[in-house]
Order: structure tokens, then C-alpha cells, then sequence
């Protein structure tokens, strides 16, 4: 069998129940492919393929002995490094990591373990996970598969990028601006930000309400395969929500009321996605769905406020408590993210931000008045170049200079309206070769529609399922 | 019928669709009651007795065409001032909030009207109920039915009061670090403080994980019927969460593992609180339980930091943009409540808040490890002096004298905790005549087993249901 390593996840343990393929050839295929690829694209770190290929022996058994242990036993995936496995270095991307090692498994981790997968490989982010893109002092420039002079984004990017190259079959992520989508849309793959709490996180991180873990793979049903496993309330995680699962069946819009919102209030958007957004909304009109497009009249400057903010009350300090701003084992970019954020908390605090993140709520949900669910593009700008901070250079988006470049990116009102589902699909490509995304958001909590919708406009489009679905590597 | 105004809701609705009762009876019997009772228990404000009567009059139509229109019809129930009704005073029990006039409904209390509920009256609290006992400047004070001597606890005391002293069926209240469940304790009435979110409420006190607004009533039934009409999803407040319907047969808790936890941790219970206590355990165990003795191992002094420093991040600048915190109008007890929260957050700080927030999560969480439920006492201290606002002289509970009064409480923990579901539940009388309660603390999200395990408590405790469990009024 051809390219083994871009089936999807659920044809090969599909495959792997019927006796079809055995976790170590499946298991050879990809690190080969990782072997062929990382050294283009630096997604992957930690590797242990004696390990790994061990796992798989034990898998291949399992299935023999008709015993498999889980949903996704023997399958090769990849796990963030922001989130811990215990003895293992925990790294962040930083240089201040030096002899960290981690206390603790994620229950996201450990969820995925338990049903089997092997954690093949972790994958990189940018230093503290605080930036769109996937560079770092310590680890390097991580690049996107579909045109290497780009970031895959971040920060998930290594995730991201470890897909759409096929050296995982699912990868995991986490979200606090969109460090999900963001990776999922330029990569052209999906990733799912899940209401705040319905997939369990660590303390402290779980008491922030703009941070979500959860999936990514290259297609929507994996990612709800991916979803199923790692969603559920956890005895550590007390925010932690009850488990929707997401069936199997998915894709009927028929009648469903979908919202587009191209610019999402006065987000810049460059034409190209705009078309490609269009073009997923025109695919849901074909897959039977009633799409109107509204205004959402939400402010850049104002998602920009509420947002720094808040990134000053918990995380900026968790940075800065780790030396002086002038220590030189920060990047730049770091640097940029503490100061700014330090000082709009200052300016505004926690309240000031509630007010901000209050309205902001409001004007999204009024849409859902009358619709099931709303799309918007991902990302505004066609790409982020690799290695590029954004500290002394500003991004341009659609003809205009934006002060923060992460403001290209539509994913933060989902951070601050953070109950809603929102599910990265990708609609299509740039002409610089890179993907674009579309946002599929639902309700407050109403995680089954995002995956129908998703489900819909990717039958339709049939771009990532098409064999031509492939960078050129 | 003698001391109507004393019948269940659940009694007083199904004698309204039996026709055995009217409308107008009823409302005649609770406005005759409070027209005795109120120069004495001071809970009740902006009653308009012919407005209120000419309600029930419609109601009565509308049983008497058998059309009543909702659950609630004709139901005279009580609602917290801090409960805004659009073009209604909102005075928040200060003098410096002349001329203040509620911007819009709250949820709650257009879901009781909505089902058709009286509210007949508004009832007091203190001061931006910010205190755990209800007096003020603007209203006086409320005192305790079974005991003038005494507060009725706040800062839900109106309501609490208004239930215990028969002038209304259902009382609304809101919890910030026991405002239910104080009063509802000393008032020997029944409390339900909701996961956070279930119970939706306005922006943009909704985004404080400590506020939960929720229902009052004389019993575990009466709270759930309450409950059941306020709480789920609501398009204002975006982080609402799916209600939980509470099923009307209650009480089974045969097998259940239930955790008792006397202290909680380091609080100070007085002798008689902890007897009775232990009563409410017995009557769990008579009940088919499995009750055990357990150690939270929670301190107070950081329940004290976090809960103070998280205040003084999100309810002090709610003051502030009200009120200069320097007015010499505000009551010495607002003033204190900003002083010492605004020092505790700058000394803390929102990360730090977070932290020591976590370390109090995992400690309850492991509790519940092996346990379908906990219980310890509402409140340590046998009784709050009326009037007195805690500032010069300090409250002793079991011999030590407490810093701060609202420690004599152990209900913090649990908006700290903010996602367990804790019914209080009246466990008793004290030798000074002023109820007890009990915590029933369930699992995140599990509401219903908390009114299993109240329900079951109060069938066999047999205390609430029997004649004789009225104040001396």
C-alpha cells in the first residue's frame, strides 16, 4: 500500500481490527516518512523509535490475541510538548528549561495512552506556547509542509505540521488565541477548540477560561474519533465538563441556519480568503444548509484589549516570574507578549477585561439568535513567514498595518467567548501554496453541530480528501 | 385552613389545580402574614399589595379556565433586590446609590415570572451584599425569626427571613462566598448554590466563577421546583450552562458513599453545630447510605487569601465603579470588605489567586476520590448578632477568635470550588434557637445527587416536615 502514512486514522485502525495492516508496519511507515521529512520541517522532538516500534510489536500482538487495549491501540500519533508526561523533560521552548522535568501526566496525555496510541514523537511550539507562529531559541524554526519559506503557526504548530507531513495520524494541541486553529489552517488539516472545560487541563491553567486542549488530525472524523477519547470531566480538572460524545454518522445540514461572517466585525481579510471562505459557505448551501451572511460588529481594538488583559492576569506573570524582562534567554517575541500584556492588565485588570469580554459575548451570541451555527475564516493573511517574530515588523492584512500580528487571526473572540465550539476546516489554498481554514462555531456547548457542519463542507469541497491533498515534499 | 402561608409550594400549586385553594386566598394569607410579621423581621421591600393582588385574581382566572401559565401560576414568592428588574429601584442596600434603577431583568427572575410566580415583594440585603449578615445604612436590619437577637445571615437574609416567616413560597438569592447558604442555614430553610453557570445571570459579573445565583425554599422539594424553573442556558450570559433537571422523586441514596467532613479542614465548628452534624449523618446512614468520617485537609488561611484576593480583583472594581471607595457613607463593613480584598489581591495577584485556588481544588477533589458525596456544617458559629458588622469586635467560634467573621462559615471553599453543586440543608436548632445546616456537596456537575442526599436527610431527620418547626414570631 501506498503513502500508508497519510490514511486516515480511522482506515487504519480500521485496518488494524480486520487484519488488513499491523501496527509495526504502519509503525515503519511513518517513522521512515519522519525520518525523510523532519529534517526539512523540525516538528517532532523526542523521538525513540526503538521504543515506539516496541509498543507497536505489543500492539501487533494485541490484535493477534483478539485483546487490542483501546479505540486507538497501536496507532502513531503526536502530543504537544506543553503537555507533561511524567520523567519526561518539560521544555516549553524555552532556555530557561534547562534540567525540567515533568511532575505529572496530562489527562489528555494519559487519555490517549490509555486507549492505546503510541506517542511516537512530541511536537514543537514556540518558547511558552505564547505566539501564533512555531520558532524558538531553543528548538528552531518549525516550517510549514505545503511551502517551507512559511510557519506552520502555532502554537501547536509542530502538531500541525506533523500532519500535514504524515508523521502522525493525530496530533494534540492546545488553544488560549487560537494555537489550534491557527496551526490547523495553515497546515490544512482540522483542529477542534471545545467549549472551555470539555476537555480536562492542569492546575492553574484549568481556572483560565481562554484555555482549551484538544485535537488535530487531517480529517473531521478523526478529529472526533481524536475528541472521543480525551473529552470528559477528570477527578483533577473540577471545571472539567461532562463528555458530549460526537457520533459517527456526521455531515446532515439538511435545514440547518448557518451564519457567515467573512470579516467577523473589522478583522482584515485578504481576498483570497475570502473567496475560499465563500466557497465553504457555498458548499454548505449544496450539502442542503440555509448560509446568510450577517454582521457581527465586533472591534479588533476591543478583542485586542480584553485579550492582553487577560493574558496579563495569569500567564504573562508565569513567564516573567521566570527572570527579568532583559534576561537574554527570553526571544523577543516573549518579551514582546509580557510587556504588552503586563501593561494593558495594568491598565484595564480583570474587570475592565470582564466588561470588554462581556459585551463581546453578547455581540457574538446575538448572531445565534437566529442561526445553528456561524463561519468565519480562521485566519485573516495567507501566511506567516518562517522564523519572522512580528516584534520590530508589522504584518499587513488585506492593505492594512496591524499592531499585534496575531490580530490576522479570527480565533480570539473564541477565547473570549470561549463556551462556544469552534472546529478549524480547512476551504481551500492561497496562491502561495499555503491553506486556509474556515471556523465552524456553534452554540455554547452544542459540540455535535460544529462536527456536522465540518463534516458537511469537507464532503463537499472534497479538497482534503482528494489524493492531490498532499505538500509537495 | 390554618397557616396557609406556611404550606409547601409544591402543597400550594397542587391545591391550586385541584381547585382546593385559590390564588387570592393564598395571597391574602401571605400578605396578612407579613403585614404581622414584618415590623418585626424587616426582610421585605417595595411591596405592592394591590398590584401583587390583582395578579392573583388573573391567576385564579386562568385556573379557573384551566389554562395557568406556567408551573409557578399565582405563587407569591420573594426575590433579592440585587435581582434587577428593568425600571425598578436597584438600590443594592446603600444610600449612595439614590436614583439607581435596574437596567434590565434578571434571568431568573423573568424565568419566575415567566412561570407565572407573585412576586409579591423585593427582599433586603446588606450593604452591595457583601457581608454574611444583612443590615444597612439604607434598610436597617433584618433579624432572624427564631431569634430577634440574631441576624438572619446574608446576604440572601430578606429571603431567608421572608421563607422562614411564612411571607413568601420561594425566595430567590445569590452566592459569592455563601450568601445563599449562610441565611438559608440560620434561617433553618433549604439552599441551593448551582455549579457555576447553571443558573444564568447578566453580564459581567457572569464571568466570576464565584457568583452563582440560585434558589431558597422551606424544602428540598420546594428548592428543586425553583430550581428547575431558573436554571439552564440563556442567550444574555454566555458561559450559562444545559440545565440539569432535578426529577421529582428524591431521596433514594441506598449505597451511595457519602464523605463526612466535620471541619473541613482547619475551620472552627462549635460543639453543637458538629452534634448536629453528626445527627444529619446518622439520618443518611438510617437512610441506606455510607457514611464516613474523612479529612479534607484544606487550610483556612488560604481559603481566606484566595477567596479575599480574588474579590478584591473582581467585586472590589464592581464597587468602585459604583461607589469612591474612600466615601464615609459606605458602611464600615464595605469598607473593610474593600480594604482587606484590595490588599489581599495586590499582594496576590490574580496568578497567585489561581494557585493557591488549585491547590484548594485538588484537596476537595481527592476527598471525593472515593465518594459519590460530602457533607460538613454550612457554618461553624452558632449565630450572627444582629446588627453587629464584625469590624471592631471580632466573631469566636469554638473558642478562637476568627480574623475575619466570614471564616466562622464554611462555604468559601465552594466558590472556590465553584463547579461542586452544595445544598444546605437545616440539620438542626442551636440552644440559642437559631437553625443549623448541612453541606451537601456532590460531584462537579452531579446536582441531582445533592438533592438525593438533602432529600433523603430531611425525610429522616423529620425536622422541617414537623408542626413544630416554626419560628416563635
Amino acid at each position: 500500500m501506498n503513502d500508508l502514512h497519510y490514511l486516515s486514522a480511522t482506515e487504519v485502525l480500521r485496518a488494524f481490527n480486520a487484519k488488513e495492516l499491523s501496527p509495526v508496519e504502519v509503525f515503519d511507515a511513518v517513522a521512515a516518512r519522519a525520518d525523510a521529512v523532519e529534517p526539512l520541517l523540525n516538528s517532532l522532538i523526542e523521538r525513540d523509535v526503538d521504543a515506539s516500534r516496541a509498543q507497536a510489536v505489543a500492539a501487533q500482538e494485541r490484535y493477534a490475541a483478539g485483546s487490542s487495549v483501546g479505540v486507538l491501540d497501536g496507532l502513531p500519533v503526536v502530543m504537544k510538548e506543553e503537555q507533561p508526561i511524567v520523567g519526561r523533560p518539560m521544555s516549553l521552548g524555552t532556555m530557561f528549561s534547562d534540567g525540567w522535568v515533568c511532575e505529572q501526566t496530562h489527562p489528555l496525555v494519559q487519555r490517549t495512552m490509555d486507549a492505546g496510541a503510541i506517542v511516537h514523537a512530541r511536537s514543537t511550539t514556540p518558547e511558552f506556547c505564547c505566539a501564533g507562529f512555531t520558532h524558538s531559541k531553543l528548538w528552531g524554526i518549525t516550517r510549514n509542509p505545503w511551502n517551507l519559506d512559511y510557519s506552520p503557526g502555532g502554537s501547536s504548530g509542530g502538531s500541525g505540521a506533523a500532519l500535514a507531513a504524515g508523521t502522525g495520524y493525530l496530533a494534540s494541541g492546545s488553544d488560549i488565541g487560537g494555537s489550534i486553529r491557527i496551526p490547523a489552517s495553515f497546515c490544512g488539516v482540522v483542529g477542534y477548540k471545545a467549549p472551555y472545560g470539555r476537555v480536562p487541563a492542569m492546575s492553574p491553567w484549568n481556572l483560565d477560561s481562554y484555555a482549551v486542549d484538544g485535537a488535530m488530525a487531517r480529517t473531521v472524523a478523526d478529529c472526533a474519533l481524536f475528541q472521543n477519547v480525551i473529552a470528559g470531566q477528570h477527578p483533577s480538572d473540577h471545571v472539567s465538563m461532562p463528555k458530549v460524545t460526537i457520533p459517527d454518522d456526521l455531515g446532515d445540514v439538511k435545514g440547518l441556519r448557518i451564519a457567515l461572517a467573512v470579516t467577523l466585525g473589522d478583522f482584515p481579510i485578504e481576498p483570497e480568503i475570502e473567496a475560499n471562505t465563500r466557497a465553504f459557505a457555498d458548499a454548505l448551501r449544496a450539502a442542503g444548509a440555509i448560509v446568510n451572511e450577517v454582521e457581527i460588529p465586533i472591534l479588533l481594538a476591543e478583542t485586542q484589549s480584553a485579550a492582553l488583559a487577560h493574558f496579563g492576569s495569569m500567564m504573562g506573570p508565569s513567564m516573567a516570574e521566570l527572570g527579568p524582562l532583559d534576561d537574554e534567554r527570553f526571544t523577543d517575541y516573549a518579551r514582546m507578549f509580557i510587556e504588552w500584556s503586563n501593561d494593558e492588565y495594568a491598565r484595564i485588570g480583570v474587570y475592565g477585561a470582564a466588561q470588554l469580554e462581556g459585551k463581546i459575548q453578547m455581540t457574538i451570541g446575538a448572531a445565534f439568535d437566529n442561526h445553528d451555527a456561524l463561519i468565519c475564516p480562521t485566519i485573516g493573511t495567507t501566511g506567516f513567514v518562517a522564523g519572522e517574530p512580528y516584534t520590530e515588523n508589522r504584518l499587513t492584512v488585506a492593505g492594512r498595518e496591524i499592531d499585534l500580528y496575531i490580530l490576522a487571526c479570527q480565533t480570539v473572540p473564541f477565547n473570549i467567548a470561549s463556551r462556544h465550539p469552534v472546529l478549524s476546516v480547512p476551504s481551500g489554498r492561497a496562491s502561495n501554496g499555503v491553506p486556509t481554514g474556515v471556523q465552524v462555531v456553534a452554540r455554547p456547548y452544542d459540540d455535535v453541530t460544529a462536527f456536522h457542519v465540518g463534516a458537511a463542507a469537507e464532503r463537499e469541497l472534497a479538497l482534503t480528501t482528494a489524493p492531490s491533498w498532499r505538500p509537495a515534499l | 385552613m390554618t397557616d396557609l402561608h406556611y404550606l409547601s409550594a409544591a402543597e400550594v400549586l397542587q391545591a391550586f389545580n385541584a381547585r382546593e385553594l385559590s390564588p387570592v386566598e393564598v395571597f391574602d394569607a401571605v400578605s396578612a402574614r407579613a403585614d404581622e410579621v414584618e415590623p418585626r423581621i424587616n426582610a421585605l421591600l417595595e411591596r405592592n399589595v394591590q398590584a401583587s393582588r390583582a395578579e392573583a385574581v388573573a391567576a385564579q382566572e386562568r385556573y379557573a379556565n384551566g389554562s395557568p401559565r406556567g408551573v409557578l401560576d399565582g405563587l407569591p414568592i420573594v426575590a433579592k433586590e440585587a435581582h434587577s428588574i428593568a425600571g425598578r429601584p436597584m438600590r443594592l442596600g446603600s444610600v449612595l446609590t439614590e436614583g439607581f434603577v435596574g437596567p434590565a431583568t434578571h434571568p431568573v427572575i423573568e424565568r419566575a415570572l415567566d412561570a407565572g410566580a407573585i412576586v409579591h415583594a423585593r427582599t433586603t440585603t446588606p450593604e452591595f451584599s457583601c457581608s454574611g449578615f444583612n443590615h444597612s445604612a439604607l434598610w436597617g436590619e433584618t433579624r432572624n425569626p427564631w431569634n430577634l437577637e440574631y441576624s438572619p445571615g446574608g446576604s440572601s437574609g430578606g429571603s431567608a427571613a421572608a421563607l422562614a416567616s411564612g411571607t413568601a413560597y420561594l425566595a430567590t438569592g445569590s452566592d459569592i462566598g455563601g450568601s445563599i447558604r449562610i441565611p438559608a442555614s440560620f434561617c433553618g430553610v433549604v439552599g441551593f448554590k448551582a455549579p457555576y453557570g447553571r443558573v444564568p445571570t447578566l453580564p459581567p459579573r457572569n464571568l466570576d466563577t464565584y457568583v452563582v445565583h440560585g434558589a431558597l425554599a422551606r424544602t428540598v422539594a420546594d428548592t428543586a421546583l425553583l430550581h428547575n424553573v431558573i436554571s439552564g442556558q440563556h442567550r444574555v450570559d454566555h458561559v450559562s450552562l444545559p440545565k440539569v433537571e432535578i426529577p421529582t422523586e428524591l431521596g433514594d441514596v441506598r449505597g451511595l458513599k457519602i464523605a463526612l467532613a466535620l471541619t473541613l479542614g482547619d475551620f472552627l465548628v462549635e460543639d453543637e453545630v458538629v452534634a448536629n452534624t453528626r445527627d444529619f449523618a446518622e439520618a443518611l446512614r438510617a437512610a441506606g447510605a455510607i457514611v464516613e468520617q474523612v479529612e479534607i485537609p484544606i487550610r483556612l488561611a488560604d481559603v481566606q487569601s484566595a477567596a479575599l484576593a480574588h474579590f478584591g480583583g473582581q467585586m472590589a472594581p464592581t464597587l468602585t465603579s459604583l461607589v469612591s471607595k474612600d466615601d464615609e457613607r459606605l458602611t464600615p463593613y464595605t469598607r473593610m470588605f474593600l480594604d482587606w480584598s484590595i490588599a489581599e489581591f495586590e499582594r496576590v495577584g490574580d496568578y497567585g489567586g489561581a494557585q493557591l485556588e488549585g491547590q484548594i481544588h485538588q484537596t476537595i477533589a481527592a476527598g471525593f476520590a472515593e465518594y459519590d458525596a460530602l457533607i460538613c456544617p454550612t457554618i461553624g458559629a452558632l449565630g450572627f448578632l444582629s446588627g453587629e458588622d464584625y469590624v471592631d469586635t471580632r466573631l469566636t467560634v469554638a473558642g478562637r477568635e476568627l480574623e475575619w467573621y466570614v471564616m466562622g462559615c464554611l462555604t468559601l471553599p465552594f466558590n472556590i470550588a465553584s463547579r461542586y453543586p452544595v445544598l444546605s440543608v437545616p440539620s438542626g436548632s442551636a440552644s440559642n434557637g437559631v437553625p443549623t445546616g448541612v453541606q451537601v456537596v456532590a460531584r462537579p456537575y452531579c446536582d441531582v445527587t445533592a438533592f438525593h442526599v438533602g432529600a433523603a436527610a430531611e425525610r429522616e431527620l423529620g425536622l422541617t416536615v414537623a408542626a413544630d418547626w416554626r419560628p416563635n414570631l
